[in-house]
């Protein structure tokens, strides 16, 4: 522990050593040092340095922190893949689009209720880290920030009874979110048969047709590293700009 | 009182010391531990105010000794008297309560 203290005592400035290292280093020899003690070293060394940095130096080195830890937690976030089908709906003649909107948000309900979603993650195998830690409500409502379901366009002029919407899955693993989007689109097409046959005049439901099929992601979608490292940058000039401000004035006054 | 500027300054109030001797004085009578670091970084901003000063020690010790100036003394003394007023209105407000 001496020897880590003594390392540490080296990392105040020079100028601050030439005159206190001495009589540092011999307080070090004397006393019975702990960890705590290290962690006030490499602090007062810290300190010592800041209020020996310009303005400008200071904040440089806040960014540059930041900008560091930023990129080191985005290599540390597990990559995500984003598998997405295309699917077309048409409805019977005479529904206005509002309409087929409605009825096929009944259909995504069903598909994505807690026991639908459930069964999934079953089947699956999907989130085991989640699962090990958390109930299954919470695993499931992961799951649902993990799907996207967007209308792309709505009732175009040469079919105004259709329009296309995507079904996206993100998940950590390319192929598993590709065959759990496959699930879920399957899911979408059968809840919506379901639906068709207990409606008493089935020819008035919605039909879907899957346009592209769920997609296997060769690239991942996230996380966005340059996104981790702006926010890293900003942050970190905040800090290093806070830091600047509140070492400044020991420089010249102070206790 | 954790301010490591009182804690020393009280110290000396007692007698020249080194370092090590200031860390273990304020471990007795304050019951606070007062880290490497953190008395340093007071003695080096009291020795930049006047506070204190180093005296001459024997030539073979490293151990530098210090001693409080009269400009530390009173501010110490200002120090004090207002934590003294600050405890002995906090005590009979308690005795109150």
């Amino acid at each position: 522990m001496k020897r880590t203290l003594k390392f540490l005592a080296r990392l105040y400035p020079p100028r601050w050593r030439k005159r206190y290292g001495a009589e540092l280093d011999a307080l070090l020899e004397d006393a019975t040092p702990s960890d705590r003690d290290a962690f006030d070293l490499l602090w007062g060394a810290f300190k010592m340095q800041v209020t020996t940095w310009s303005f400008g130096r200071i904040t440089l080195a806040g960014s540059l922190a930041g900008l560091l830890v930023a990129a080191a937690i985005s290599f540390a976030v597990p990559l995500h893949y984003l598998s997405q089908s295309f699917v077309e709906v048409t409805a019977a003649e005479g529904t206005a689009p509002q309409s087929t909107i409605h009825l096929t948000g009944n259909v995504a309900r069903d598909v994505f209720s807690r026991d639908s979603l459930g069964s999934i993650i079953q089947e699956h195998n999907l989130y085991p880290r989640e699962r090990a830690r958390m109930p299954l409500d919470s695993v499931i409502n992961i799951m649902r920030r993990n799907i996207s379901l967007y209308s792309l366009t709505v009732a175009s002029p040469q079919n105004p009874n259709a329009f296309k919407f995507t079904v996206q899955f993100d998940y950590s693993d390319p192929r598993v979110a590709q065959e759990v989007n496959a699930e879920l689109t399957s899911r979408l097409i059968e809840g919506n048969l379901r639906m068709r046959q207990q409606q008493l005049n089935p020819g008035s439901g919605l039909q879907f047709m899957v346009l592209d099929p769920p997609s296997l992601p060769l690239k991942p979608s996230g996380p966005n590293r340059t996104q981790f490292a702006a926010v890293g940058l900003f942050a970190g000039l905040l800090a290093g700009l806070t830091l600047a401000i509140a070492f400044r004035p020991r420089r010249t006054t102070t206790v | 009182m954790s301010d490591p500027t009182l804690l020393v300054l009280s110290s000396l109030a007692g007698g020249d010391k080194h370092g090590y001797a200031m860390m273990v004085d304020i471990e007795r009578f304050a019951g606070v531990h007062l880290g490497p670091g953190t008395l340093y970084g007071a003695i080096t901003r009291l020795e930049e105010c006047g506070w204190i000063r180093p005296v001459a020690a024997s030539a073979k010790d490293r151990r530098q000794p210090y001693t409080i100036t009269a400009a530390g003394r009173e501010y110490l003394h200002d120090q004090l008297s207002n934590l003294d007023r600050v405890v002995r209105a906090g005590q009979r407000r308690l005795k109150h309560a």
